[in-house]
């Protein structure tokens, strides 16, 4: 087994230790920071996630395999940096406001992170001029938004309009989630995708840069 | 008063239901109400200014409303947690938690007792219960419930790779107290049934692997549903989320009497009934999201529907997926209990020809 399989399978049988460790060990031996997180940390992620959404893994498995992703993740960041290794896309995510509850995004947050992509994660209990000011200063190519109750969900066609409002609607894509949303319900509101788990969220960001490559 | 004078509300009613058989009338089950349909439902007699009197109003809305019970909750067992007050807040983290965080922690945590509580507020309060009323008791948070809301949901699923022995600890801890309250609760004779709340699912999976539930949480179910029959009375699953994985559990394993909640991006109560029926009572189920988003009419439809359905075969009482949050509206809620009233005047309980 290679160095980066012995990494990508720490990071799939939840081994943070074991992953930072052949990290280590990976970047003494000048394997590049990209090499790492395009054939390790990525499809490593993506087996997790697909665990995941068959019903093998559960949360607690997503987090400890999220804590190994992660401990790699810290000590290649800066080498990315350094060597202008472009991220796959930016998300700017939170939980809408009137809202405390995180699991369900902080899951999405780490299953994109793990898919490439930078991640601001502005919290919960986020309102709509949170968002667009975020969207001014982050510049990220999609806004990703929360929502666990009925009451709550229904501001998050508020964040839309304010959005559109401030006339970034054409540069960002809307994504939403969370315990009462549907697919029909993401329509009716006039957001552009909406994913029922977190391992989805990330096929679904994957499909839309496509579709956006495409055009 | 909106339920009529003629229906009574009578225990009998809800033990057919429980003993999956079908009841002479259509039977009611909620689990909360919020404090706006306790108002609606009581008018000029809700009262909140101790506890006594909330537990007064509670009895009064569920008669009101037409149902054959009323839940009650002992005060005392708390799980002391932090927890940081957002006033605007609707929600608040499982995360927030996390007063125990290692062996030490734990060591040092101040575990309510159950001697906190004061039982005798049941019997007491059974002066104002309906006769042939019964209470059903539920308590503040289940087991998995409290372990998450002291520990904090990430660090429990950590800790469940990192500090097993830990974890034991922690849900023993918190289990026996849960099993002792109960215990007390169906020492009472004026106690019909006890509602078991512990979430245990989301929409897609349980919270933790059916296999760490079976370890750390269902033997102690398993025990309290025997205690309950034991009694001679029934015990209610109240859990939300996914629970295909752990069905065969909740029947077959821990033989519970019935479950409530029941969402339609899960397994709408229809399919949930059809699968269910026979084996486990189906409470409740209109889905808070339809009843929160939808005319009151289709309201009436539905849960006419679901009336329909369940007319012969029974184990089906009609309900929320949920619970009754106010920003239900009330006539969406109203609609609800209308279609059971007018279900015996207008197709007397039984089948529908239809
Ligand atoms: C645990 C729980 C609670 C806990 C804690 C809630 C909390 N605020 O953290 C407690 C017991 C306190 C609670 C209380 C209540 N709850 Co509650 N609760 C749940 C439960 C069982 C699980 C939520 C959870 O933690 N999920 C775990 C995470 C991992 O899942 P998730 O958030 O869904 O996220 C996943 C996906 O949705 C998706 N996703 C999430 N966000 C995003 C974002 C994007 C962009 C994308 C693409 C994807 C995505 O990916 C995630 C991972 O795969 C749900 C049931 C359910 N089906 O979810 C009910 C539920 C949310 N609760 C409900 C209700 C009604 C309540 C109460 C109002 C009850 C009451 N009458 O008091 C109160 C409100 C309390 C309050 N003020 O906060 C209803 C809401 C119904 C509705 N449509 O409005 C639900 C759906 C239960 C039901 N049977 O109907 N609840």
């Amino acid at each position: 087994m290679t160095l980066i399989e012995k990494l990508k399978n720490a990071i799939i049988d939840v081994q943070p230790k074991k992953a930072e460790e052949t990290t280590h060990e990976l970047l003494t031996q000048g394997v590049g920071a990209a090499e790492i997180l395009n054939q390790a940390l990525i499809p490593g992620m993506d087996e997790v996630g697909r665990l995941f959404k068959e019903g093998e893994y559960y949360v607690p498995e997503v987090l400890v395999a999220a804590k190994a992703m992660n401990a790699t993740l810290s000590l290649i960041e800066p080498l990315l940096v350094q060597g202008g290794v472009p991220r796959r896309g930016k998300i700017v995510i939170g939980t809408i406001e009137g809202d405390l509850h995180d699991i369900g995004k902080n899951l999405v947050s780490m299953m994109l992170k793990g898919a490439g992509y930078a991640i601001i994660d502005l919290g919960v209990d986020v309102n709509a001029n949170q968002f667009v000011e975020a969207i001014q200063n982050e510049q990220p190519d999609y806004v990703a938004i929360s929502a666990l109750l009925t009451s709550t969900m229904v501001n998050i066609p508020h964040v839309i309009q304010s959005i559109r409002t401030a006339g970034l609607r054409n540069r960002v894509r809307v994504l939403v989630g969370g315990a009462p949303l549907t697919q029909a319900y993401a329509e009716e509101i006039g957001a552009d995708g909406y994913a029922p788990d977190a391992s989805e969220a990330v096929s679904l960001v994957r499909q839309m840069d496509q579709a956006r490559a495409g055009t | 008063m909106f339920r009529s004078q003629n229906r009574e509300p009578d225990f009998e009613n809800l033990k057919q239901v429980l003993q999956k058989k079908a009841p002479p009338r259509a039977v009611l089950f909620e689990f909360l109400l919020g404090e706006n349909k306790e108002k609606r439902l009581t008018g000029t007699e809700f009262r909140s200014s101790s506890e006594f009197d909330r537990v007064v109003t509670t009895i009064k809305a569920f008669d009101s409303g037409g149902y054959d019970f009323a839940p009650i909750i002992v005060r005392g067992l708390v799980f002391e947690r932090k927890s940081h007050f957002v006033s605007h807040a609707l929600t608040k983290s499982l995360n927030e938690g996390s007063v125990i965080t290692d062996r030490q922690s734990f060591e040092n945590y101040a575990w309510p007792e159950i001697e906190n509580c004061d039982f005798s507020i049941i019997s007491k309060a059974a002066s104002y219960l309906h006769p042939k009323a019964k209470f059903i008791p539920f308590s503040h948070d289940g087991i998995l419930e409290n372990v998450i809301g002291i520990v904090g949901y990430e660090r429990l699923c950590l800790m469940l790779y990192e500090d097993e022995p830990l974890v034991s600890a922690i849900f023993f801890e918190v289990g026996k107290r849960i099993h002792s309250y109960f215990k007390a609760c169906l020492s009472y004779p004026e106690v019909g049934a006890v509602i078991l709340n512990d979430d245990w699912g989301f929409n897609t999976h349980t919270l933790i692997s059916p296999k760490a539930l079976r370890k750390y949480v269902f033997p102690w179910y398993k025990e309290i549903v025997v205690m309950t029959h034991d009694n001679g009375k029934y015990a209610i699953l109240h859990s939300c989320g996914r629970y295909d994985a752990i069905i065969e559990d909740i029947i077959g394993d821990m033989r519970f009497d019935a479950r409530h909640s029941y969402e339609d991006g899960i397994t709408p109560v229809e399919a949930a009934y059809e699968a269910l029926k026979g084996r486990l009572a189906v409470l409740g189920g209109m889905d808070v999201g339809f009843m929160a988003r939808s005319g009151a009419e289709e309201i009436y439809e539905r849960s006419t529907r679901m009336l329909r359905r369940s007319a012969g075969l029974g184990g089906y009482a009609l309900g929320s997926g949920n619970s009754i949050p106010d920003y239900i509206p009330d006539e969406n809620y109203l609609a609800m209990l209308q279609a059971a009233f007018d279900w015996e005047n207008r197709e007397g309980g039984r089948d529908d020809p239809n």
